[in-house]
C-alpha cells in the first residue's frame, strides 16, 4: 500500500471516529435532556426544545473531538526541499486604508528578516493597496519611497494602488496575478497585521518545494502585541489551547485543509488556474462577491486535486487581533456575512466531501449562537405552554405524581458543562506534561491562567453570543455589512462607545429577568449567568478594553504566553521601525 | 574614483543613455524594464534624494560606483509585467448544468435499459 493511500485511509478513520464521538455523546445529551423535559408532558415546543439541544450539543461535542484529537494525534514531520529554493517567491501585501506607518513597520520588519537568509534574492514584496482614501493613499506612497530607499531595495520592493476595489482582496490577488503573477513560483499572502520570520517564510517555500502536489500551505499564526485585558486573554488562549486544536484539525483534514486568508504560502499557478471565482448572481449580502474567499479557495484548489495543508508546528508566524469585544465583534459581522454567504456554494459542483464540511462548520460558527438563544427562550416559554399535571388519570384510586428528573437534568447540566471545559482542561494538562509550562508562566501561571480564562470567557459567553445574534439577523434581513477598516491602536473604549454598542443587550438582560421573575420563577436563578453579564455588557467591554487591566495582570504573571518572556526578533524589528518612522 | 561622463544619449529613441539603460537592468536583474519605464523611474518627482549625487550627475554617469549601485537599489521601478490568466470559476451554476452530468448519465442508461426487441428489425410480414 502506497503512503499516500495509507495517510487517505488514516485520515478517513479518523473522521469516522471524529463523526462517532460526537454522535454518541450527542445522542447521549439529547436523551438525558428529552427525559427532563417530558418530566411534565410531551408537547411541540419539547420537540424543538429536544432539536435545537442535539444541534447545540454536537457543535460542542465535535470542538471537544477536534482538541482530543490534537492531544493523540501529534503532526508528522513534512519532507523539506533543498535549503537554497529555486523558485522565486512574491511576499503580498494587500493594505486597504489601514494605518500607515504600523503597516510598514510590519513590512520592514520582515524585509529585514528576509534580508538575512542567503536565498534572499529569491523573494520580492509587493504592497498591493485598496486604498480608497485619497490623503491615506498619500501616506503610503510616501512610505513606500522612504522604505524603498531605506533598504535599497529597488526591484524588490513593489507598490501598485487600485483605484477600484473590485472583488475586495480576492480581488486584489487576482489583479496581481494577472499582471505580475508569472514572474513567480509561489506567493506569501499577508494580511495588514501580519509577521513573519524569514526562516519560516523559508521553511515554507522548502516544504512547497518538497511536494510538488502541494498547493498551498497554512501556517499557524500566533496573537502577539495586545495589551488590553481582552487581548491578552485571548493571547493566552490562543497560545495555550491554538495549537493543540490546529492539530486536531490537521488530523483529519487530509489533503483538503484550511485557508485563513494569510500567512500562507501558496503555489501561483495553481491558485490561479483553480481560485477565480465569479461573483454570485443577486445582490448582497447572499449575492455579489465572494466575500470570506480564504475557505473556497482552499476549496477550489483541493477540487482540482492540490493539497491544502495547515502545519501547526510552523512557528515565526504571528499575528494581530482585536483588542477589545467591539473590535471583534465588527470584524465577526464582516466574516459572519462571508460565511453565511457560503451557504450558497456548499453544493457547488466537484467540491471535495471535507471543504463541504469545513464551508458547514464555517456557516455553523456563526449559527450556533441564534440556536443556543432560541434554545433559551422556547426554555422560558416552555413553561408556560405546558398543560398542567394530571394527578387522576382514572387508572387509580390515588393521585400519580410527576417523576422528578432532579438528577438526570443535573446529569445533563454537568455534560455539557464538562463538553466546554473537559477539552481545554485536557489541552493545559497536557502543557503540563509536556513541559512547555515555563512559556505560560510555570505550572502555576497556566493553573491561574486556565481558571481565570474559563470564569472570564463564561462570563463574556452572552455577550459573544448576542453580537453573533444581531450579526445573523443582520445578514438575514439583507443588511450588508462592507469592510469597515479595522481600528488598531492600542484597543482601549470609551465608556460611551462600549454603551452604545451594548446598550440594546442591556435591555435584552434586563427583560429577561422581569420575564423569568414574574412567569417562570422556577428558571429564575438558572437564567442568571445568561442574563447578568448582559445587564453589565457595557461595564464588561470597557473594562477588558482595558490597556491598565491588561498591563495588571502582566505585573502580576497572568496571562502570560511564550512571546512575553521569549523576545520575538521581528516584533521587537516592527517596533524599532516604528520608533524610527515617529522620529521622521 | 569618478567614472567618465557618459556622453551616449543618442542611442535611444526615448532619450536614455542605452549605457545607463543597460547599468539600471543590470543591477535590478530587471531586463524586461523599458527604456519608457526607467525614465519615468528617473522622474524627479521619485527619484531617491542622496547628499552624494543628483539626478543630472547620475545621469550623465558621473559618481562612485557604490554611489551609482546604491542609487539605483532605491529606484522605484514597477513589478514584472507577466501576468497569468485566472479563469473565472461558477460556484453556483442554474439547476439546469449542475443536474447536467446526472442528466448525460441518464441518457445514456436509457437506450440500455430499453426493451431489446425494439433494437431488433423487425421481420417483414407476407401480405
Amino acid at each position: 500500500m502506497s503512503r499516500i493511500t495509507a495517510l487517505a485511509l488514516t485520515v478517513i478513520f479518523r473522521r469516522l471516529a471524529m463523526l462517532i464521538i460526537a454522535l454518541c455523546l450527542t445522542i447521549a445529551a439529547s436523551f438525558l435532556f428529552a427525559t427532563v423535559v417530558q418530566a411534565d408532558g410531551f408537547d411541540w415546543l419539547d420537540v424543538v426544545r429536544i432539536a435545537l439541544m442535539a444541534i447545540a450539543a454536537f457543535w460542542l461535542a465535535w470542538g471537544g473531538c477536534i482538541a482530543l484529537f490534537g492531544i493523540l494525534f501529534p503532526p508528522e514531520a513534512p519532507p523539506r526541499g533543498p535549503s537554497l529554493p529555486e523558485g522565486r517567491t512574491a511576499i503580498l501585501l494587500p493594505i486597504y486604508n489601514e494605518a500607515t506607518a504600523p503597516v510598514f513597520a510590519r513590512l520592514e520588519a520582515i524585509m529585514r528578516s528576509v534580508d538575512q537568509l542567503r536565498a534572499r534574492d529569491r523573494f520580492d514584496f509587493h504592497v498591493l493597496s485598496d486604498t480608497t482614501k485619497l490623503d491615506v493613499a498619500a501616506r503610503e506612497q510616501a512610505a513606500y519611497h522612504r522604505l524603498l530607499t531605506k533598504r535599497g531595495a529597488g526591484g524588490r520592493l513593489f507598490y501598485r494602488r487600485r483605484e477600484k476595489n473590485i472583488g475586495r482582496k480576492a480581488g486584489n490577488i487576482a489583479d496581481f496575478l494577472t499582471t505580475s503573477g508569472g514572474a513567480y513560483d509561489y506567493m506569501l499572502v499577508l494580511d495588514a497585521d501580519s509577521l513573519m520570520d524569514g526562516d519560516t517564510i523559508l521553511e515554507m517555500v522548502r516544504r512547497l518545494e518538497a511536494d510538488p502536489r502541494l498547493g498551498l500551505l497554512q501556517s499557524l499564526p500566533r496573537i502577539i502585541g495586545l495589551n488590553t485585558l481582552f487581548g491578552r486573554l485571548l493571547q493566552f488562549a490562543t497560545s495555550l489551547y491554538g495549537p493543540y486544536f490546529a492539530r486536531g484539525l490537521a488530523s483529519v483534514q487530509g489533503r483538503e485543509g484550511a485557508f485563513w486568508g494569510h500567512n500562507a504560502l501558496i503555489r501561483t499557478r495553481a491558485f490561479a488556474a483553480s481560485c477565480g471565482m465569479a461573483p454570485l448572481t443577486g445582490t448582497p449580502p447572499f449575492g455579489g462577491h465572494i466575500l470570506s474567499h480564504d475557505t473556497v479557495e482552499a476549496a477550489l484548489l483541493a477540487r482540482d486535486g492540490w493539497t491544502v495543508r495547515l502545519d501547526p508546528d510552523l512557528t515565526g508566524s504571528y499575528e494581530e487581533a482585536p483588542a477589545n469585544m467591539v473590535d471583534y465583534a465588527k470584524r465577526d459581522r464582516r466574516w459572519c456575512q462571508g460565511n453565511l454567504q457560503h451557504s450558497r456554494i456548499m453544493a457547488a459542483p466537484r467540491l471535495r466531501f471535507w471543504s463541504r464540511i469545513s464551508i458547514l462548520q464555517g456557516i455553523f460558527a456563526y449559527l450556533a449562537s441564534p440556536i443556543w438563544l432560541v434554545f433559551l427562550l422556547t426554555s422560558l416559554a416552555a413553561p408556560l405552554v405546558a398543560s398542567p399535571p394530571v394527578y387522576f388519570d382514572g387508572r387509580s384510586l390515588f393521585p400519580v405524581f410527576p417523576h422528578p428528573e432532579t438528577a438526570t437534568a443535573l446529569a445533563l447540566l454537568f455534560g455539557l458543562v464538562a463538553l466546554l471545559i473537559l477539552p481545554k482542561l485536557l489541552l493545559t494538562i497536557r502543557v503540563l506534561l509536556s513541559g512547555e509550562a515555563r512559556g505560560f508562566g510555570g505550572a502555576r501561571g497556566v493553573a491561574i491562567g486556565f481558571l481565570l480564562e474559563t470564569l472570564l470567557t463564561s462570563i463574556l459567553a452572552p455577550i459573544h453570543m448576542m453580537f453573533h445574534c444581531r450579526s445573523v439577523f443582520q445578514v438575514v434581513i439583507g443588511a450588508d455589512s462592507g469592510w469597515p477598516t479595522a481600528d488598531r491602536d492600542d484597543g482601549s473604549l470609551p465608556l460611551t462607545a462600549a454603551l452604545s454598542a451594548t446598550w440594546w443587550m442591556v435591555l435584552t438582560g434586563v427583560a429577561a429577568i422581569a420575564f423569568s421573575h414574574e412567569y417562570v420563577p422556577e428558571l429564575f436563578y438558572w437564567l442568571l449567568p445568561v442574563a447578568l453579564p448582559l445587564v453589565a455588557a457595557p461595564l464588561l467591554v470597557w473594562l477588558t478594553a482595558s490597556v491598565w487591566l491588561g498591563r495588571l495582570t502582566r505585573r502580576l504573571g497572568l496571562f502570560t504566553v511564550p512571546t512575553d518572556t521569549c523576545p520575538v526578533p521581528v516584533a521587537d524589528d516592527m517596533r524599532q521601525a516604528l520608533e524610527e518612522m515617529a522620529v521622521a | 574614483m569618478m567614472r567618465q561622463e557618459n556622453t551616449d544619449f543618442g542611442s535611444s529613441p526615448t532619450g536614455l543613455p542605452q549605457s545607463l539603460g543597460s547599468e539600471i537592468r543590470a543591477v535590478l536583474k530587471r531586463p524586461d524594464l523599458t527604456d519608457e519605464t526607467l525614465l519615468a523611474a528617473l522622474d524627479r518627482d521619485t527619484f531617491p534624494v542622496t547628499a552624494c549625487l543628483s539626478l543630472s550627475d547620475f545621469k550623465r554617469g558621473l559618481g562612485q560606483p557604490e554611489q551609482r549601485l546604491r542609487l539605483i537599489r532605491c529606484l522605484a521601478v514597477p513589478a514584472p509585467q507577466h501576468g497569468l490568466e485566472m479563469p473565472e470559476h461558477d460556484l453556483n451554476p442554474p439547476l439546469g448544468v449542475r443536474m447536467a452530468p446526472f442528466v448525460r448519465l441518464w441518457q445514456r442508461l436509457q437506450p440500455a435499459a430499453r426493451a431489446q426487441m425494439k433494437q431488433v428489425p423487425v421481420t417483414a410480414r407476407n401480405q
